[in-house]
C-alpha cells in the first residue's frame, strides 16, 4: 500500500534531498582532501613554521560543522512536499483515499527516519574519519557536536512537523518555520537571563573568588558533556516519538 | 456483500461554522442512479460532499455510503469510491505512469489494463508531464484514474466546469457507460445544469445550507412550469401560489411548483415547461417573491 506513496514523497522532494546531499560531500570532501594533503600530499611536505596546523585543523573542523545542517535540512526537507501538496490540492484529495492517518504519518516518518539516519550516519564518519586522519585517538568534541546538532534538528522538528501539517496555506506554514527563531531567541535570553543572576548569587556569596562562578560553570558544563553521549539515543528515540505521535494526531484532526 | 438499495443515505445532517449553516438536510442517492446536485455558489455542496467523505466533523445527523456508516467504515468505504474534483490533484511534475504507479497501491482493485485503456482512449499520453496536458486531458486523466479500480460510486465536485462543450459531451457520455453496470452510481454537484438535464436520474438544490427540492429530475420538471403573463393579470395571482416571480417590462415570469392545479386555477395564461436552471433561479429568489 506505501509503496506507491513513498514513490510519490520522495520523487517530489528529490532535487532538494540530492543539493543537501551535494553539500554534504562537497564540505566533507574538501575537508577530507585538506587533511589527506597535510599527511601525504603537499602540505605534508610544507614546513611547520610556514603554515599553521593549528588553523587548519580548525578549519576542517568548521567544514565538517558546516556539514551538519544537512541533519536538519534532511528532515525538514519533507516539509516542502507538504506545500507542494497544498497547491496542487492533492491534501483534499489524499482524504479522500483509503489511507489512515496512521499510514500517512509512517509514510512521513520512513522518509524523515532513513534521511536522518543517512545524514548523522555520514557526519558521524566524517567525524571518524577526521580523527584516523589526523592521528588523534579519539576527539569526543566533534562527535559530541554531531549530536547535538541532530538532538537540536529534532527538537526543532518536534515543534514544527505538527503544526505545518495543520497549516492550509505556504504562508502559514512560512509563519511556523519563522517563530522558531523567536522561540530559539527566547530559549537565548532566557538562558542570558539565568546565568546573570547566578552570577550576582555568586558575586555576593564569594566575593573574593571571581574564578569561582566560572569553575562552577565549567564544571556543570563538563558533567552534562560527560554524559550527553550517554542519554543523547533516548533522547533521539524520545523525540522522534514525539514526533510521530504528535504530527499524527495533527494528520487526524479534522477540519472543525 | 452487503445488500443496500441506496448508494448514498444522508439523514439529518448539520454542520455549523461562523456564518453558515448546513440545516438538517436529507436525502439518497439510489443505487444505479446518477443524482445531480445542485446549488449556487455557497450554497452548502461541498461542505456536504466534505462530510460524505468524513473530511470534516459534522454536528449531528447520519450519513451512509454502499450501506455502511461513513465514519466507522471510512476505510472500506474509500476503498469503493471515486473522487473526482474541478482540478487535477497532483503535481505538475508527474505523468500518467507515474500516477497509477502511486495509486496502485493505494487501491486493493486497481486495474492497470482498464487504466491504459482508458488512456488510450482518450488519447492521453503516458510519458508527458500532466502540466503540459489541457484542462480536457487534465480532466480525462482524472476520470480514467476513477475508472480503473471498480469504484461502485463516483463523487464529483464540479468536474465539467470549465471544460468545453465537447469535451464535457465525451465524459458525460463515458458516465452512461458507467451506469449501465446496475450497482454503480454517480453523485455530481455541478453548476451546469444542462449536463444535468442530460444525464441525472434525480436532483438534489441546495440553497443556504437548505434542501429545496429532491426527486426524480423527470418528476420535479413535469410539476414545474413557467407561468407568463402581463403585468395586470399579474395582479391577479396569488402570491401563495408562486415559488418567486421575474418581473420585466413586459409583464412576468412566475415560477410554479404545481402545474397541473395551476393549469386549473389561472387557465388562461400562458404555461410553459420550465428548466433545471430556471427552477434552480427562481428558488433562490423565492425569499424576494418579487425580482428583476
Amino acid at each position: 500500500m506505501m509503496k506507491g506513496l513513498l514513490f510519490r514523497e520522495l520523487y517530489l522532494g528529490r532535487k532538494f534531498y540530492l543539493s543537501t546531499f551535494i553539500v554534504q560531500f562537497i564540505t566533507t570532501g574538501l575537508a577530507f582532501l585538506v587533511l589527506l594533503s597535510m599527511k601525504i600530499g603537499n602540505l605534508a611536505n610544507l614546513d611547520d613554521s610556514i603554515i599553521d596546523m593549528e588553523f587548519f585543523n580548525g578549519m576542517i573542523k568548521a567544514l565538517f560543522v558546516i556539514a551538519l545542517p544537512v541533519i536538519y535540512f534532511c528532515i525538514t526537507g519533507e516539509n516542502g512536499v507538504h506545500i507542494s501538496d497544498i497547491k496542487s490540492k492533492y491534501c483534499l484529495f489524499y482524504d479522500t483515499l483509503p489511507v489512515s492517518a496512521f499510514q500517512k504519518t509512517m509514510i512521513k516518518y520512513i522518509i524523515k527516519f532513513s534521511l536522518f539516519v543517512y545524514a548523522l550516519g555520514m557526519s558521524m564518519l566524517s567525524a571518524w574519519g577526521y580523527t584516523v586522519i589526523n592521528d588523534v585517538t579519539f576527539d569526543r568534541s566533534i562527535y559530541l557536536i554531531v549530536l547535538a546538532v541532530a538532538l537540536l534538528a529534532l527538537m526543532i522538528n518536534a515543534y514544527q512537523d505538527p503544526l505545518i501539517l495543520l497549516c492550509k496555506s505556504q504562508k502559514a506554514i512560512t509563519k511556523v518555520s519563522g517563530s522558531i527563531f523567536v522561540i530559539l531567541a527566547f530559549c537565548y535570553l532566557g538562558f542570558a537571563i539565568y546565568m546573570m543572576s547566578e552570577m550576582q548569587k555568586y558575586q555576593k556569596l564569594y566575593p573574593d573568588d571571581n574564578m569561582k562562578f566560572l569553575n562552577d560553570m565549567l564544571e556543570k558544563l563538563n558533567f552534562l558533556i560527560d554524559n550527553f553521549a550517554i542519554y543523547v539515543p533516548f533522547l533521539i528515540i524520545a523525540f522522534f516519538m514525539i514526533n510521530f505521535v504528535c504530527s499524527y494526531f495533527a494528520i487526524k484532526r479534522r477540519e472543525k | 456483500m452487503i445488500n443496500f438499495e441506496n448508494a448514498i443515505e444522508i439523514q439529518n445532517l448539520t454542520k455549523k461554522y461562523d456564518g453558515f449553516l448546513l440545516d438538517a438536510i436529507n436525502f439518497h442517492v439510489p443505487k444505479g442512479s446518477i443524482m445531480g446536485f445542485i446549488g449556487q455558489n455557497g450554497a452548502g455542496k461541498t461542505t456536504t460532499i466534505k462530510a460524505l467523505l468524513n473530511i470534516i466533523k459534522f454536528d449531528t445527523g447520519k450519513i451512509n455510503i454502499l450501506g455502511m456508516d461513513s465514519i466507522q467504515n471510512e476505510i472500506e468505504i474509500k476503498k469503493q469510491i471515486a473522487v473526482v474534483f474541478d482540478e487535477l490533484p497532483f503535481q505538475d511534475i508527474f505523468n500518467a505512469k507515474q500516477i497509477a504507479r502511486i495509486l496502485c497501491d493505494v487501491f486493493p482493485e486497481w486495474n492497470n489494463q482498464v487504466y491504459e485503456n482508458y488512456l488510450e482512449r482518450f488519447q492521453l499520453p503516458k510519458k508527458k508531464k500532466i502540466g503540459q496536458f489541457s484542462k480536457g486531458m487534465k480532466m480525462k486523466l482524472q476520470i480514467a484514474t476513477a475508472l480503473s479500480h471498480n469504484a461502485k460510486l463516483l463523487i464529483m465536485d464540479e468536474a465539467t466546469t470549465g471544460l468545453d462543450p465537447v469535451v464535457r459531451n465525451e465524459i458525460l457520455d463515458i458516465f452512461l457507460e458507467y451506469l449501465q453496470d446496475e450497482n454503480h452510481s454517480i453523485f455530481m454537484s455541478s453548476h451546469i445544469t444542462s449536463d444535468l438535464e442530460k444525464i441525472a436520474d434525480s436532483v438534489t438544490f441546495i440553497d443556504k445550507g437548505k434542501i429545496l427540492i429532491s426527486g426524480y429530475k423527470d418528476e420535479i420538471l413535469e410539476q414545474h412550469g413557467m407561468m407568463k403573463c402581463s403585468k395586470k393579470d399579474y395582479q391577479q395571482i396569488d402570491k401563495n401560489d408562486m415559488i418567486s416571480a421575474r418581473l420585466t417590462d413586459f409583464g412576468a415570469e412566475i415560477m410554479i411548483a404545481d402545474k397541473i392545479a395551476m393549469q386549473k386555477k389561472y387557465a388562461g395564461l400562458l404555461l410553459e415547461p420550465t428548466s433545471l436552471e430556471e427552477i434552480m433561479l427562481f428558488y433562490v429568489n423565492r425569499s424576494k417573491k418579487e425580482w428583476s
